[in-house]
């Protein structure tokens, strides 16, 4: 398979069809892999592919202005980053002919194959676990949470939320977290403080996780990057489950179902009004 | 009384055509309700953003009431309704982090609705009245200058 990857990958860029080609190569450290960035293909053996090593959800890269400057590009995705780029597709925050899309699929049994998509049509066509259904998401955690009570799951996060420092490194990782200027960066008016304080980083975390409502695919990136270890994906989750619970939506499976929270149906429940 | 000097402080997010204008004909029909509520109007509840529910507790509220025009009766048409979508979300979100959901209310109230509101305004003080003062948000910044 990565002999496969390696190839076409090379022979996108010798063709011109791309001018860069994002996907994993091997770190310095003894069996760990980060992200690589090829610009010539007599450098496409740096490409690495290893299915539990290779975690990092690449489509964030596809925001960064200095990337965008190289487009079309070529991205590896695994199942998350999909779903991402999907989201982009939907929000129109790039086109499809800028991408293409190397796709991993994960098979349950033997080693992950590999697929191309270079019409770029629904992103989670090339990319996927054959194990899993991809709408599928884990909600075991957010249960777990849910039976305890009012006090006691304000306790919880109140000793989470406080470790955070405020680097933003969620923010930075997430491909879906990516608006040129985040509210957090406004002073005009202040909504945000952006000290690292009880008030404002519990202002910070809820605002966040909302901003993404609909919108987060659960790749996990949020959590991996956060030094102090806070449970991103936890409350990125609850969220979701809401969301599939009442509209019977799952972010990233399309590159065309509307946003919940950008569409209405007048029969929506509203059990919680008064 | 003595037992409880406890002065609730309610703020009311509220869209101007409907709750607004019921408030208002609560006031003109002379109808009482309690003084501690604080109203903030807008021009759709569509405009009201998750933020200012987290604003109006940072700045010292027991709790938050968000009020607007009945589905299908938005002055914009679909303000309503995007807003109930938000709200709903916004609402399982608060609450999965610990946040009282008796704290926060949302409502429906026309402009013809005077006495709903004045009833609705009662009644919702007592309630909060007898949460107490919102101790476990405060304790997230015991240096807070609090509004009024």
């Amino acid at each position: 398979m990565l002999d496969e990857l390696r190839k076409k990958a090379a022979e996108l860029l010798e063709s011109g069809k791309v001018n860069l080609v994002i996907g994993y190569g091997k770190a310095a450290m003894g069996g760990r892999y980060k992200p690589v960035f090829i610009t010539d293909a007599g450098t496409i053996g740096l490409l690495e592919f290893d299915d539990e090593g290779c975690e990092h959800n690449l489509a964030a890269y596809l925001n960064k202005p200095e990337i965008k400057k190289l487009f079309p590009v070529a991205v590896v995705v695994k199942s998350p980053g999909a779903k991402a780029v999907n989201v982009m597709f939907l929000e129109n925050r790039i086109s499809r002919e800028n991408v293409v899309l190397l796709g991993i699929k994960t098979e349950s049994e033997g080693d992950p194959s590999f697929a191309l998509d270079e019409s770029a049509g629904d992103a989670l066509f090339v990319a996927g676990d054959s194990a899993k259904d991809p709408a599928e998401i884990d909600f075991s955690e957010v249960e777990e949470l849910e039976k305890k009570s009012i006090a006691e799951r304000w306790e919880y996060w109140r000793a989470e939320f406080s470790k955070c420092i405020r680097c933003y490194a969620c923010r930075q990782s997430c491909p879906i977290c990516a608006c040129e200027r985040c509210i957090t960066d406004k002073n005009q008016p202040q909504w945000l403080t952006t000290s690292i304080h009880e008030q404002g980083n519990y202002h910070w975390q809820i605002t966040r996780a909302f901003h993404l409502a609909g919108r987060c695919v659960d790749c996990g990136e949020c959590e991996r990057a956060c030094p102090v270890g806070i449970p991103l994906s936890k409350l990125n989750r609850a969220i979701a489950k809401e969301i599939k619970e009442r509209y019977g939506f799952v972010a990233g499976m399309s590159p065309e179902e509307p946003a919940p929270l950008a569409t209405y149906k007048e029969e929506d429940e509203q059990d919680f009004i008064g | 009384m003595a037992e409880n000097d406890f002065r609730p402080r309610i703020v009311v997010l509220v869209c101007k055509w409907c709750t607004y204008a019921g408030a208002d004909l609560a006031g003109t029909s002379r109808i009482q309700y309690p003084e501690n509520l604080r109203i903030i109007r807008f021009p759709c509840t569509g405009r009201i953003d998750a933020e200012f529910i987290i604003k109006a507790f940072e700045n010292g509220a027991d709790a938050v009431w968000v009020s607007g025009c009945h589905p299908g009766d938005c002055h914009y048409n679909a303000g309503n309704y995007y807003a109930r979508r938000r709200w709903a979300i916004f609402l399982a979100e608060l609450e999965f982090l610990g946040i009282d959901p008796e704290r926060i209310k949302f409502t429906w109230i026309s402009a013809a609705q005077g006495r709903k509101f004045a009833e609705d305004a009662a009644e919702y003080v007592e309630q909060v009245r007898k949460l107490g003062p919102y101790e476990s948000f405060r304790a997230l910044n015991p240096l807070a200058q609090e509004a009024e």
